[in-house]
Order: C-alpha cells, then sequence, then structure tokens
C-alpha cells in the first residue's frame, strides 16, 4: 500500500493505482474527457492535471491518469493554478468543436460558456484516440488511426474499412459522439463524422433469429477461441445462448 | 534585433555552423541561442511557431490546438495586424501548454516563444507598429530526439515506438526500413546508443528499443509465414530489375555493403556485390554467434535486398580475383570498399607465432563455428579466451556450445572496464564461464607442439591512460599457469591492407588504408570506403549508417555529378554542436511503468546449442513497453546567414 495525500485528504492505496483513481477513492472530482477504466491511460485531453509533489523531485504539473502514486505524494487536485490552465485547454477545444454537445457539456461544468479564441481550422472530432486504443487494445484489430502520424499534427481518424470487423466498441467509447454505430435491416452501419464509414452483414440467431453481431466478429470470436469445440458452429445471441447454457462462463471455463 | 550575443542556457555562446552556412540565431530544447545581434526575433520567432504547430501530433488538446492559436497570433504580429494584448495571451497559453502537454514537443517547445516575447518585447511592439522587413535570412526546421540523435543512422526512434503503441506494426516496420534494410538483423544484436540516451532512463529504466525493432520484424515474418506457408522467403515476389545504366560495384557483403546497395537498387541502379566468402552478412555471419543472431534471420533480410536485383557473386575476392583498377575496366561507374576488419590483433606474447596446435585467434575460431567448418576447430574441453570486448564474450560463450566443458575468460582489467555489453556479460556469467580479471596473459604454454595453458600474471590498476581508464601494471612474481587445450586471441581486429594495394591516385594512411574526405569518398572521384574498413572495428549500426550514406552520395553522384552532404548530416551535425552548449538535464523523473524484462532461455538447456537466447516480446508487451515512450523530440529552428 501506499499513503499519500490529495487535497488535504490522506489516503492509501495500492502500488500501481494512479492519481486519478486514488483521488477517486476519497471523492475528490478530477474532469476528464479520455480516460476510461477499461484502457490504458490515453494521456490526449490533459483535462485531468493536476500539480504533484513527489518527495525529492520539483513540484510539476502531471495528467493524473498516467501518474502513478507513490509514497508521500502531495497532490493538489484543484488547485486555482490547475483551474485556470484546465479552462484554458477546454476553451481551446471548443475554438476546435464549437458546436458538439459533449465539448459544450463539458466546458459548461468547468464554468466556460465561450472561448477567447479563434483557430482557423475546425475540428471533427477531439483526436483523444480513444477510439483507436479500443479497437486496437481491446478487440486487437487495429482499423482505426489518425490520418497522419507523428511528422505532423493528426486532424482526423480514419477507419480502415477492411480491417474493421463493425464490432461498435469505437463507438461506445468516443467521448464526443463522433463515432456512432446503428444496426438496420440486417447490416450494421458505423458512421464516423456523420458519415457512413462501414456497412457490414449481420448474423442471425439460430434459436430466436434475431441479427446481433457481425459474420466478422463471429468469425473473430471462432478463431480467438478455437479450442471451444462449443462454440464453432453454433451461432446463438448472448440471450439464447445463456439460456441454452446457464451457468456463468466462468464456471463453464472450470470444466 | 537582438542587440547582443546570448542564449537562455546562459552558457558560453559558441559560434554554429549549418553545413557550409554560419548560423545567426538557433531555437532549439525551448531555449535561445543568439550568435548575430542583428537577427530579426519577431521574424524568427513566427518561423519557430509555424514548426511547433506543423510538428505537433496533434493527440494533446494543449498543444494541437493552442500551438496553432499563437501560430497564427504571431502571423498576425508578423503581418502588422496584432495587438499588444496578443504578446500577453501568447505567454499565458504558452504556459499552459508547456505545463500541461505530454511530450517534450509540447512541454518545451511553447517556452521559447514567451522567453523571446519576454526579452525582445521592445521588438514585438515595434512589428506591430510597423511591420518588419523580412530579414535576409534562411529558416531550417527540424525535428530531432535524444534517442535519434545518438543512434548511428538516427533512426526515428519516437516515430516507430508510437506507431507500434497504435498497434500499427507495419507502419512501424516501414519507418524502420526506410532507412535500415535489416531491423530484425539489428533489432537483436544493435550495441543500443539509443538506449543509452533514452530520457527514460532518468525515471524507470530505458525503452527496450532494441527489442521493439525486433518485434516488429518478427510480426512481419510472422505475417509472411501465415500468408504462404510452405514456401521460403526467397521464391515469394518477383525480382525488381535496374532502370537505370550505371552500373555500381560493393567489395563485401557485410552490413555495409548491403545497405547500400538496398539504397542504390531502390533508386534504380544495377548494383553487384563482389563477397568473399561463401556467405553473405560480413561479421553479422561469420563472427556474431547463431545464438544471438539466428542465420535464417540474417539470410532473409539480405535476401529482400537480392529481390530488388542486387547481384552478389560469392568467393569473389578483392586482391586475387579482382582489382579495383579492374572493376573500372569493367564499366563499374561507383565503387564503394566495404571489406570491414577481418585479420586479428597479435597479443604479442611467446608462443602465438609457433603454430602450436590449440592456439587460434578469435575470429577464425568463430568464422569456423559459423561456416559449420567444425573438424577445422581445435580439439579440447577446456578453453582460454583472452579479451575483454563482445567478440571474447562470444567465442567463450560459443566454446560451450561446440563441446568444451570448461570455459575461462582473461581480462587485464576489472568487469568495471570491460568494453563488452553488459547484457553479454550477465549472460555469460549465467552460462558459467569462468572471468579472470586483472589478469594478463605472458606465454602460451605448450608440449610436444600442442597447447597445454596459458600462463599469466596478475595485474593491479595504476594512473588512467588516454582512453580515461587506468591502465593495469603487472605484479611482479605472480605467474601462474590456467591449463586449457584452447587458447582463442581476442584482443581486436585489423583491416586486411594487403588485398587493395596500391589504387592510383588514392592516398593511404600509415597502415596502409585508403584515405576518406568526410564524404566518405577517396580522392579518385566515384572510389568509396566505409563501415568497419573506414572506421575500425565499431559496430553494425555504424556500417550501416556508413552504407546508407555512400548509397545516397552515390546516386547523387552518378545522376548529377554532384558529391555533397545530405540535409539530415547537417542536421544532426548542428544538434551536436548545440549540445555542447546546453547543460546536461540528469535530475531524476517520477517513475511509473517499468522497463520490460526479456525473458531467455535456461542458461544450463541453451548453452549446449545454438537455439537463440533471447525471446521476443508478446503484441501485449510490445504495445505496454511502447506507451513508456516519453516522445521526446525537440524541434530546432535555425536562421542561416543567406
Ligand atoms: C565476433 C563479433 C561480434 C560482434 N558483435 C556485434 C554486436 O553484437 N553488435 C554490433 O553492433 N556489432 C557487433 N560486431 C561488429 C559488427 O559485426 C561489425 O561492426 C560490422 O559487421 C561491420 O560491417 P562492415 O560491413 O563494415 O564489415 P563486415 O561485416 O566485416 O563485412 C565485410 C565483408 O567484406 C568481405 N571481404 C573482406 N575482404 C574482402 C575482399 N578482399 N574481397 C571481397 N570481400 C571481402 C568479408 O568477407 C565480409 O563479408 C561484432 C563483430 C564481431 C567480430
Ligand atoms: S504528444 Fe507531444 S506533440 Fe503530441 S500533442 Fe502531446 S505534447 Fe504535442
Ligand atoms: S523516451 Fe522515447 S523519445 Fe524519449 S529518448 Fe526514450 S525512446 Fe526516445
Ligand atoms: S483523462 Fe488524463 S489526459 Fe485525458
Amino acid at each position: 500500500m501506499v499513503k499519500l495525500v490529495i487535497d488535504a485528504k490522506k489516503c492509501e492505496v495500492p502500488v500501481g493505482t494512479t492519481a486519478l483513481a486514488a483521488a477517486r477513492e476519497v471523492g475528490i472530482v478530477i474532469p476528464t474527457l479520455c480516460s476510461l477504466r477499461a484502457l490504458r491511460p490515453n494521456k490526449a485531453c490533459r483535462l485531468c492535471i493536476v500539480e504533484v509533489q513527489a518527495p525529492g523531485l520539483e513540484k510539476m504539473v502531471a495528467a493524473s491518469c498516467d501518474l502513478l502514486v507513490a509514497e508521500g505524494m502531495e497532490i493538489s487536485a484543484n488547485s486555482a493554478k490547475i483551474q485556470k490552465m484546465r479552462r484554458a485547454i477546454i476553451q481551446l477545444l471548443l475554438a476546435a468543436m464549437p458546436d458538439n454537445i459533449a465539448v459544450k457539456e463539458l466546458a459548461a461544468g468547468l464554468g466556460v460558456f465561450a472561448t477567447p479564441f479563434a483557430v482557423a481550422k475546425r475540428d471533427a472530432c477531439a483526436l483523444c484516440g480513444v477510439c483507436i486504443q479500443a479497437c486496437q487494445e481491446k478487440i486487437g484489430v487495429s482499423a482505426l488511426s489518425y490520418a497522419a502520424q507523428g511528422g505532423k499534427a493528426a486532424d482526423a481518424v480514419i477507419l480502415d474499412a477492411e480491417r474493421c470487423v463493425g464490432c461498435g466498441a469505437c463507438a461506445n467509447v468516443c467521448p464526443v459522439g463522433a463515432l456512432t454505430v446503428q444496426d438496420k435491416n440486417d447490416k450494421r452501419e458505423l458512421s464516423l463524422y456523420g458519415e457512413t464509414a462501414n456497412v457490414i452483414d449481420l448474423v442471425k440467431c439460430q434459436v430466436c433469429g434475431a441479427p446481433f453481431a457481425t459474420e466478422k466478429v463471429v468469425d473473430l470470436l471462432r478463431q480467438r477461441l478455437k479450442k471451444d469445440a462449443l462454440t464453432l458452429d453454433a451461432v446463438y445471441c448472448p440471450a439464447c445462448a445463456r439460456e441454452r447454457n446457464p451457468a456463468p462462463c466462468f464456471e463453464r471455463a472450470a470444466i | 534585433m537582438a542587440n547582443s550575443v546570448f542564449n537562455s542556457w546562459g552558457s558560453e555562446v559558441k559560434p554554429l555552423r549549418y553545413g557550409a552556412r554560419d548560423v545567426a540565431a538557433v531555437v532549439a530544447w525551448g531555449e535561445v541561442s543568439v550568435t548575430d545581434p542583428n537577427i530579426d526575433i519577431v521574424g524568427l520567432c513566427a518561423e519557430y511557431a509555424h514548426a511547433v504547430r506543423d510538428n505537433s501530433c496533434g493527440h494533446c488538446i494543449p498543444c494541437r490546438v493552442g500551438t496553432q492559436v499563437i501560430a497564427d497570433l504571431l502571423d498576425k504580429i508578423v503581418a502588422g495586424q496584432g495587438s499588444e494584448s496578443h504578446l500577453d495571451q501568447i505567454i499565458e497559453l504558452a504556459d499552459t501548454i508547456g505545463q500541461a502537454s505530454f511530450c517534450d514537443i509540447g512541454q518545451t517547445s511553447p517556452k521559447a516563444i514567451a522567453y523571446m516575447i519576454e526579452h525582445f518585447r521592445a521588438d514585438f511592439v515595434s512589428a506591430i507598429k510597423t511591420p518588419p522587413q523580412k530579414g535576409s535570412y534562411a529558416y531550417k526546421s527540424f525535428v530531432t530526439a535524444p534517442c535519434m540523435q545518438a543512434c548511428p543512422i538516427h533512426l526515428n526512434i519516437p516515430q516507430y515506438i508510437e506507431d507500434i503503441k497504435r498497434g500499427r506494426f507495419q507502419e512501424s516496420l516501414d519507418v524502420i526500413k526506410s532507412k535500415l534494410p535489416i531491423p530484425g538483423v539489428v533489432g537483436r544484436v544493435c550495441v543500443r546508443p539509443c538506449e543509452t540516451a533514452c530520457q527514460r532512463g532518468r525515471a524507470d529504466g530505458a525503452l527496450q528499443i532494441k527489442h521493439l525493432k525486433r518485434f516488429v520484424a518478427d510480426v512481419a515474418l510472422a505475417r509472411q509465414a501465415e500468408a504462404k506457408p510452405s514456401s521460403c522467403c526467397s521464391c515469394g515476389a518477383a525480382q525488381k530489375s535496374a532502370t537505370k545504366d550505371a552500373r555500381v560495384a560493393i567489395i563485401g557483403a557485410g552490413p555495409a555493403g548491403v545497405t547500400c546497395a538496398n539504397v542504390l537498387a531502390k533508386e534504380g541502379y544495377k548494383v553487384t556485390i563482389f563477397e568473399m566468402l561463401p556467405e553473405p552478412g560480413g561479421m553479422a555471419a561469420v563472427g556474431i554467434p547463431d545464438y544471438r543472431l539466428p542465420r535464417e534471420i540474417l539470410r532473409g533480410e539480405i535476401g529482400e535486398t537480392e529481390k530488388l536485383g542486387v547481384e552478389i557473386q560469392y568467393n569473389k575476392a578483392l586482391g586475387k580475383d579482382f582489382t579495383i583498377e579492374s572493376l573500372k575496366a569493367d564499366g563499374f561507374k561507383a565503387i564503394f570498399v566495404a571489406m570491414g576488419c577481418h585479420t586479428f590483433k597479435k597479443m604479442r606474447v611467446e608462443g602465438e607465432d609457433a603454430g602450436y596446435y590449440g592456439f587460434v585467434p578469435g575470429v577464425t575460431f568463430l568464422r569456423n563455428v559459423n561456416l559449420g567448418r567444425l573438424d577445422e576447430l581445435p580439439k579440447g574441453k577446456s578453453i582460454a579466451v583472452v579479451g575483454g570486448g563482445n567478440v571474447a564474450i562470444d567465442c567463450v560463450r560459443t566454446a560451450f556450445r561446440v563441446g568444451f566443458t570448461d570455459a575461462n575468460l582473461v581480462y587485464r582489467r576489472t568487469i568495471k572496464e570491460m568494453p563488452a555489453d553488459p547484457v553479454e556479460i550477465h549472460d555469460a556469467e549465467a552460462e558459467e564461464v569462468k572471468f579472470h580479471f586483472l589478469v594478463a596473459p605472458k606465454r602460451i604454454v605448450a608440449e610436444n607442439g600442442k597447447v597445454v595453458g596459458l600462463e599469466c600474471s596478475k595485474m593491479e590498476l595504476g594512473e588512467p591512460d588516454a582512453s580515461g581508464r587506468r591502465r593495469p601494471v603487472e605484479i611482479p612474481g605472480s605467474e601462474y599457469v590456467i591449463p586449457a587445450d584452447v587458447v582463442v586471441s581476442a584482443i581486436g581486429q585489423e583491416v586486411d591492407t594487403a588485398c587493395t594495394g596500391a589504387v592510383p591516385g588514392v592516398e593511404l594512411d600509415k597502415w596502409g588504408i585508403m584515405v576518406v574526405d568526410e564524404n566518405l569518398m577517396t580522392a579518385v572521384p566515384g572510389l568509396f570506403a566505409g563501415g568497419d574498413y573506414v572506421s575500425g572495428p565499431d559496430t553494425l549500426i555504424g556500417a550501416c549508417a556508413h552504407g546508407r550514406l555512400v548509397g545516397k552520395k552515390i546516386a547523387k553522384y552518378l545522376a548529377e555529378n554532384v558529391i555533397e552532404k545530405l540535409p539530415e548530416e547537417d542536421e544532426f551535425a548542428l544538434v551536436k554542436q548545440l549540445q555542447t552548449m546546453i547543460p546536461a538535464k540528469n535530475g531524476p523523473l517520477p517513475a511509473g511503468v517499468a522497463r520490460a524484462a526479456i525473458a531467455h532461455e535456461p542458461a544450463a538447456e541453451r548453452k549446449v546449442d545454438f537455439r537463440e537466447v533471447d525471446k521476443g516480446f508478446t503484441a501485449t508487451e510490445a504495445a505496454r513497453e511502447a506507451d513508456r515512450c516519453l516522445r521526446c523530440y525537440r524541434i530546432v529552428t535555425c536562421a542561416c546567414q543567406a
């Protein structure tokens, strides 16, 4: 366990905890846009910055989602300086995407309703890359990427429809609604920035006949579960699968 | 106007050169250095702000949007449409970007902009009132990073790591291959100057840069194997053929020669490599043992260069089968001499020249093992290897793998002074090599013409020598004998100069090596030399860097009859000069996820055969390690006198 102080509150958390998680533990709110519990820190929005004083190191500003706690750390999560910087950051984002509802809400939460900044180029999304990360880290597909890597500033996210399996994970994690997924007429449609980016056929459950996942997702699962004969030929939707074999999957795994 | 000569580090201002030009001012590392007091600071600042905006990767919101805002405001000021309140807005924004961003681009660059405005506010104010005349400076902007700078071939390391982080493995490999045709080889045996420079070393251990390189090379191999399971790598894609008439000859199929051939073949030239051995790869094949670098990896990657249309003629030795003059007569328009260092240095001890059975130079020992000529090795159970470098370690560890059971390494200084890679030393210890430190060989002991041991004397460390290492001094009367059936000398290699002989028009140095200029060209136009042949026993990546430079230069020479430095040479040279002004940052950084450990084959099992010792990363391990990169990119903008 590691002992530290956040905004004068003492807390004790396991080694390897991030400052963001530790703050939440003791009820301190830190705004975030790109942090998701299921993913490694994405470090893009920088709204979660805090001031940190670690023993033996200079006081510095760091993103709390990416900062591992250490014994004796002192963190100011909401100092005047930090709040001012957060406002500047959200003002910048607001300048880049002035009409986005999610961004406006987040800004309002920080007391920001207008921006003093002007940029020539509007951004279609926050470019935080959470979708890219979910696709790579959790799905293992890597169908999404920034339009420009490294060298030049990213100005959009692009989808490689060939690689995409249509799982919809990206749409579920996007914090600004730039990616959406919709099932209609036995097809799954993925839109990026309001334009159709991919259309994939859905497969139907052998029991109830409801379309529930794309063929590519089922193929991917088959590949991953090669050894599990149960899943090889049958195609059941989650509800029917549960009905047929009500034991929780961890029990089944133990058989 | 700066009106003074200064730098913001507060260190001594040194004159700087960008290629042949004098540098008037340079902005780098978030700092400013001015050598020409007349420099137009406002123009320089705007130019730098553009470079920062253009190089922001766009991931962090404050950096991506904030640097755009700053560049736009400065453009307004330069165009005479600014106001003084803009200056304060920039300073405040620069502070937020600098503190809140993730990497060095966001953290350091805005600082320089704020610094210039704060220290030369009068210039900015007067620019706002009357737009300044455009100065007569030529601006150059580029990026570097500590790891990139340290890498002899200057791979864009943060970029290829970033691609791994994002799961774009092929793109990552493409970044590496744009400069280095043998990523799987270098990803296994590079000496890693980049990791020594890595800034994460200040926190919780340098990135595993070498292993990440190997990872993307391995992924590509695995995908190839999946795509065509039964075919070998050499029968896949069709051979390409040359599109240009001029033919180039390269002597030596080592890393330098192969890299040069790769560059030229991609440019469309017809390249022929003349190699004295029956095997490609140079010291990577006949020096480095297979347990560190599996031969099929080396052959596969050189095979890719052959597929570009490069022809390798084996068993063709310079000085025996052809000469430099004969190549010219055969119509080769440019020649690259890359034949490495293949003879050995003498220990100068008694018995070395007596022709004893059981005495063998290290490079010969390794060559025979590596070419499968095991019956040419002297037989025995115990071996004593003299030397403290990687070659010596390769010899002792190889000895176990060809049947020796008692392997000794004799080195005249201590483990601290050993030039060998610490990882190698550790691996040798794990395999139970016996180390004899502070011991120097005196005499090879033989009975009936056959080696039975090595007589050594003990040493102690005296005063430091020219290399800064303390010089070992013999302790009189401390002689003793290490019993050994075989004695190996591995204290260094030298260039075999006999095979070149005299080449008309080429100057030879006192050892008989051809003298080259800063472009690696001899006094004869079109005749180049590089790799170990020029630098002495060095490294794979150093040889590849030479090969690449020479390749680019030959292409330019053949197309335009011009020999000149590449822009990147001037860039990295400028940074090198700058580094002498910059106070080193060595303070610790907060620690986080530690450097990934590398899995090995167990020592007792691996030491009896040539299986590869190090295991590669899995995709998850690689992405996790890549995620540790701090992206220490620095943007440099310099103003040169026009
Ligand atoms: C045992 C050993 C271990 C090493 N380990 C490492 C390591 O782990 N990491 C690292 O970075 N570096 C290592 N090195 C150094 C590295 O191998 C060399 O620096 C590198 O191979 C030099 O490349 P090169 O192309 O200049 O020369 P070489 O690799 O020496 O290639 C020269 C080629 O020219 C050929 N040749 C020579 N003479 C003639 C002739 N007369 N006619 C025609 N062809 C000729 C040779 O047969 C050879 O193929 C090691 C070296 C040795 C000896
Ligand atoms: S990672 Fe670096 S270059 Fe990219 S946006 Fe953040 S600070 Fe800028
Ligand atoms: S942390 Fe990344 S960018 Fe920085 S020196 Fe290390 S490898 Fe290079
Ligand atoms: S939540 Fe930490 S950078 Fe976005």
